[in-house]
């Protein structure tokens, strides 16, 4: 094979471009619109994962206590060192609890300052080895009981929440995707069928002239291609496009939902992988194509 | 060469649009193939190029059985076989250089061969002058040479002619035989299809008689 055929090749697939330039526009949008979904729910999978990772990638419990009990105290640290279910523990007493918060909330200061008394009890918080839920929650249950202690919080509902809301996420992101996948498969596939038919005598022709499957084809086949790649990459610009202008939009709202939802945004790598995969889509959606509507023979 | 034994073709069920046709056709042969209409001729002829298949018996060229060669291998051997219809078959809307390059750009040619050999093919078919011209804009005689010019300018050793001068007034058409004539004595093997009896009677020395895609008639001169 010449290099001058992937000259001409590219030429005829330009041509096809041109001649069909209002299909092809019309199924670029659907592919758009496809990868512009795709990427909202990767990126709430991303951002749920993230928080997930933050607040609880290990189970772990506060021990509330009760005040002025220093004996108590030391007692039940005493006690939680030889528990071979923690990994490690943390102690704030109520005065480091109090200067952490007005770090977090300087605005407050004075109404902590106005209940006089320091309103923030001492705690301990613990870390727990593994992940058995059973042990853990026979670990509250005697502890609650200590006298020292006032209150025990785990974080395990937050876990099963947040493990819920990323389940949802991936279920609906795969139903939509799929569908929205499907829609661009036929869309191309439809498509390329058009641009054959539109070309049905030119390719009679180059078959008696004598020009190989892969003449004929490949321009179909670049085709779809294109319109994959070039429609990934239009929804990874204008979904980056739409991260930017967000906050100006939501303003109040994003800030408050902003530490919820998390930091990330979706990767290169992530990109990358995305517009190969639309090439690919693209690809095998006008190869269908072709191989059905340009391949016959009596 | 060209072998045909006994070779049966059927559009439709218990229809033979060819019917157990044998024949040889040498390397080099001028040959002509004719009949009324419906006869077979243009089936004759497509078969030879495998735009279709025999349902029966085997065609040989060149040596090969060309019903076997596989379908994305074909291509290769059509390149050996230049093909002239009778409505031309060319672009519309393309220029007459783009027609005939197409031969040429399948083959991987640079821009700049191709121009080179268009351009000569195109003033031997005398319509060189008309190179950036729609094909859509010139008359049927100028068609047919742009046709003629598609179907050799990749020097093809077999010529196939549908009706070649069908739609032309006769001095076009004695012109167009000229170029066959030609062709043939550069040593390409030309077969003709047509029912002009007053172009057999003055050119045919080899030829086919069809009738209803039986072989009604075989002169071969040797
Ligand atoms: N694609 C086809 N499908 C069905 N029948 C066909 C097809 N092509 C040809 N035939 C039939 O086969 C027979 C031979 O046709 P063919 O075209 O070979 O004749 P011909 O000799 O070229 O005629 P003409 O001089 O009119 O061009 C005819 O009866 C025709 O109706
Ligand atoms: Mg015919």
């Amino acid at each position: 094979m010449r290099l001058f055929v992937f000259k001409y090749i590219m030429n005829d697939t330009l041509e096809n471009f041109k001649n069909q330039k209002y299909v092809n526009a019309l199924s670029l949008l659907t592919i758009i619109f496809t990868f512009f979904v795709i990427n909202i729910f990767f990126f709430l999978k991303v951002n749920i994962g993230e928080f997930t990772n933050k607040f609880a990638s290990e189970y772990r419990a506060e021990i509330f206590l009760k005040k002025d009990n220093n004996n108590q105290h030391d007692k039940l640290i005493n006690l939680l060192k030889q528990e071979p279910l923690i990994k490690k523990y943390v102690f704030t007493d109520s005065k480091q609890a109090k200067e952490l918060f007005l770090k977090n909330f300087p605005e407050l200061k004075q109404t902590v300052e106005d209940i006089g008394e320091n309103p923030f009890p001492s705690s301990i918080r613990v870390y727990f080895k593994g992940k058995n839920r059973k042990k853990i929650n026979e670990f509250i249950d005697k502890y609650k009981q200590y006298p020292a202690v006032k209150e025990i919080k785990t974080n395990l509902l937050l876990i099963d929440k947040l493990k819920g809301a990323q389940r949802v996420v991936i279920i609906t992101g795969l139903f939509f995707g799929s569908i929205l996948l499907f829609t661009s498969f036929f869309t191309i596939v439809n498509i390329i069928k058009i641009v054959a038919y539109s070309r049905k005598e030119e390719v009679s022709i180059l078959k008696m002239v004598g020009a190989s499957n892969f003449y004929i084809e490949l321009p179909l086949i670049l085709n779809g291609i294109i319109l994959g790649v070039v429609g990934a990459l239009i929804s990874v610009i204008l979904f980056e496009i739409t991260l930017m202008i967000l906050p100006y939009y939501l303003k109040g709202f994003y800030d408050f939902i902003r530490p919820l939802i998390g930091t990330s945004n979706l990767s290169a790598k992530y990109y990358f992988y995305l517009i190969i995969i639309a090439g690919f889509v693209g690809g095998f959606s006008s190869y269908t194509s072709v191989s059905k509507f340009l391949r016959k023979e009596e | 060469m060209i072998q045909f034994s006994s070779v049966y073709k059927s559009y439709t069920r218990g229809e033979y649009a060819l019917e157990g046709v044998s024949l040889k056709i040498d390397k080099g042969d001028f040959f002509f193939i004719t009949g009324h209409s419906g006869a077979g001729k243009t089936t004759f002829l497509k078969l030879i190029t495998r735009e279709i298949k025999p349902t029966k018996g085997a065609i040989i060229i060149n040596g090969k059985n060309i019903s076997v060669i596989p379908e994305n291998k074909i291509f290769v051997f059509r390149r050996e076989v230049g093909v002239i219809f009778q409505d031309f078959r060319l672009l519309q809307d393309r220029s007459v250089f783009d027609n005939v390059a197409l031969s040429l750009k399948i083959r991987g040619l640079p821009l700049k061969t191709i121009k080179k050999e268009v351009l000569e093919v195109l003033r031997w078919v005398g319509i060189h002058h008309k190179i950036w011209k729609r094909t859509r804009t010139l008359s049927g005689g100028e068609q047919q040479r742009v046709a003629i010019a598609r179907a050799i300018v990749g020097k093809p050793s077999i010529i196939l002619a549908d009706e070649p001068t069908g739609n032309l007034d006769e001095e076009i058409s004695f012109e167009i035989m000229e170029m066959f004539k030609k062709l043939n004595t550069r040593g390409a093997t030309v077969i003709i299809a047509t029912h002009d009896k007053f172009l057999i009677n003055r050119y045919a020395k080899n030829i086919l008689s069809l009738k209803k895609g039986k072989i009604e008639n075989l002169r071969v001169v040797q």
